[in-house]
């Protein structure tokens, strides 16, 4: 009923989503991550390996990708505990940076020939699943004692630490959460695209993946979901400017941060859209 | 080539590259010091610099001098222009929207670039012989070195700027207190401004240079990502600590192209850097030279 084209449209947009929402999990507890690319390729090649060399099934695969992913995050995540703000930006790129040429050096894994003959198995239904359980894990994070705890981390570090939040748990706890996530998107993405390379996960990727969420705003979850789905799906619609793409994109992108630096969903619109405060909106 | 020429080779290869990376780093930390706004767009800026010299040469048949004198008006009424409109507004904004921002104009310059400069070549023709200096057994190409005796010379031109001139001090002032320097009488929008308009002129030369002697412009931008592990390492705040930063940084990579590359295989060279970046942070979470106050969060 859907043809090739807005499935692909649907997929990678479902994709993207899911990346920001892996940006967003650590930067509620505010650790910003510009290493995200860096935990997808770790979820696509661990999949894509395993369903090509030992022909493991695809759901699987799919949570090793997930799994390989949250524990590199682990490990990230300390280095993380005694950096903040723009240190902690440049470490998580220099980690990303160094995941694509440990890839681009590893011929088990194509080098930078990159990864083919992956079998087809990712479908919109695949990508919409996970989102829906996404959608309902945040939804419930966003009220219990682990997200109040992100959120407590994120407004003031000190302040948290001195009502009781472990720092350090809480912190490792996003790094890894948000590398779960980011891994099973990788995943999905090798197993519709069915071939990868080490380029398709660099610096571009990673930095995209948080230009989606900040875009749509950092306030809430609701914001990262927005952001992707928007800024992913508006070149498809700008194809007929061809050429000038790109500086449309970027003025839009400009245009946003001058007039809403805050992102497109802000605690006031959020408190609009959902009236009966809901508590991603009251978390603002 | 005997061992000991061929390390000399590699350590004056990448010092070599390194007043280069100097140049573009040096755009990074002067922004950073007036308004501690991280730009991560300076490759674009770069490459900007580089094409609209590149421009100027082919279209005007300027040679390099006038090629770059005219790169250089053209880019630092751009980074007026930049300043004036975009920055202004902006001047109380979060880390992360400044960073956003500045991806969002590096997007729009790279768009831009490749409509504007449409069929003009991004090559700019070296004026020097290509046939390497041979210095005691080891061989230095000329423009390599041509490109660094300038790079060196802006680089004390600069240093000679922020320490012996009294717009210099005036930004020094600026760097260290805002509110301290607007109480003596100092004109912040107009020491922005003059950041801006070093931005435009280091991005031209370090542009210019750059294609000299990779022979084309292709893949400027990621210069760009070089200065982040430069001006860690040099800690953001310090302008002689980045200095030292990119030649160790180019040195490094020079020396891990040469001895390690081959081992394990090409492409380590451009994460060695960020290798020790990460090591340098465990030690001193500020950098080398840097205050311990620089975080912002």
């Amino acid at each position: 009923m859907l043809s090739d084209h807005t499935v692909s449209i649907l997929i990678f947009a479902g994709i993207d989503v899911i990346m920001a929402l892996s940006f967003y999990l650590p930067a509620s507890a505010g650790q910003l991550s510009a290493g995200q690319g860096g935990f997808m390729a770790l979820g696509a090649y661990t999949a894509a390996y395993l369903t090509v060399q030992h022909g493991t099934p695809f759901p699987l695969a799919l949570a090793a990708g997930g799994l390989v992913g949250g524990l590199v995050g682990l490990a990230v995540g300390f280095p993380a505990l005694r950096l903040r703000g723009l240190y902690l930006v440049l470490v998580t790129f220099g980690f990303g940076e160094m995941i694509r040429v440990l890839f681009l050096n590893a011929p088990a894994f194509g080098g930078p020939a990159g990864f083919a003959g992956i079998p087809p198995a990712t479908t919109v239904w695949h990508v919409l699943g996970l989102l829906v359980v996404l959608l309902y894990f945040f939804t419930r994070l966003s009220g219990s004692r682990m997200g109040r705890a992100f959120a407590a981390l994120r407004d003031d570090e000190a302040a948290a630490e001195a009502m009781g939040v472990n720092s350090t748990y809480v912190k490792l706890a996003a790094f890894a959460a948000g590398g779960v996530i980011a891994g099973l998107g990788g995943a999905l993405y090798a197993h519709y695209t069915l071939f990868i390379d080490p380029e398709a996960f660099g610096v571009g990727r990673s930095l995209f993946v948080m230009l989606y969420a900040v875009f749509g705003g950092l306030a809430s979850f609701w914001g990262a979901v927005a952001g992707a789905a928007i800024l992913s799906i508006l070149p498809e619609l700008l194809r007929w400017v061809k050429d000038w793409r790109e500086i449309f994109y970027g003025l839009l992108v400009l245009t946003m941060m001058l007039v809403r630096p805050q992102g497109l969903l802000d605690a006031a619109l959020l408190a609009r859209l959902f009236p009966r405060g809901e508590r991603a909106a009251a978390r603002g | 080539m005997p061992d000991l020429a061929y390390l000399v080779f590699l350590v004056a290869d990448g010092a070599l590259a390194g007043s280069i990376y100097a140049l573009v780093a040096l755009a990074f930390v002067v922004v950073y010091k007036a308004s501690r706004m991280i730009n991560f767009a300076v490759g674009e800026w770069t490459m900007l610099g580089a094409r609209t010299a590149a421009a100027a040469s082919h279209t005007i048949g300027l040679g390099p001098g006038g090629a770059v004198a005219v790169g250089c008006a053209g880019v630092v009424a751009l980074a007026l222009l930049f300043n004036r409109i975009v920055l202004r507004p902006l001047s109380r904004s979060s880390l992360l929207s400044l960073i956003m921002l500045t991806l969002g104009v590096g997007i729009f310059m790279r768009g831009a670039a490749t409509v504007v400069f449409a069929g003009v070549p991004a090559r700019i023709a070296s004026p020097f012989p290509l046939d390497p200096l041979v210095v005691a057994g080891v061989p230095l190409s000329v423009d390599k070195i041509v490109a660094a005796v300038i790079a060196t010379a802006c680089i004390a031109a600069l240093s000679w700027f922020f320490r012996g001139s009294r717009t210099g001090l005036a930004l020094r002032a600026v760097a260290s207190d805002q509110q301290v320097a607007l109480a003596v009488g100092i004109d912040l929008h107009r020491h922005f401004a003059i950041t801006w308009a070093l931005v435009g002129v280091l991005s031209v030369l370090a542009g210019t240079l750059w294609s000299f002697v990779s022979g084309g412009g292709f893949g400027i931008e990621l210069l760009g990502f070089k200065v982040f592990p430069i001006v860690i390492l040099g800690g953001l705040d310090s302008l002689a600590g980045t200095i030292v930063g990119a030649f160790a940084v180019g040195i490094l990579e020079s020396l891990v192209a040469g001895y390690v590359d081959p081992i394990v295989g090409g492409g380590f060279s451009h994460v060695a850097s960020y290798l020790v970046l990460i090591a340098t942070l465990f030690v001193r979470p500020f950098g080398l030279f840097g205050r311990p106050d620089v975080e912002r969060v």
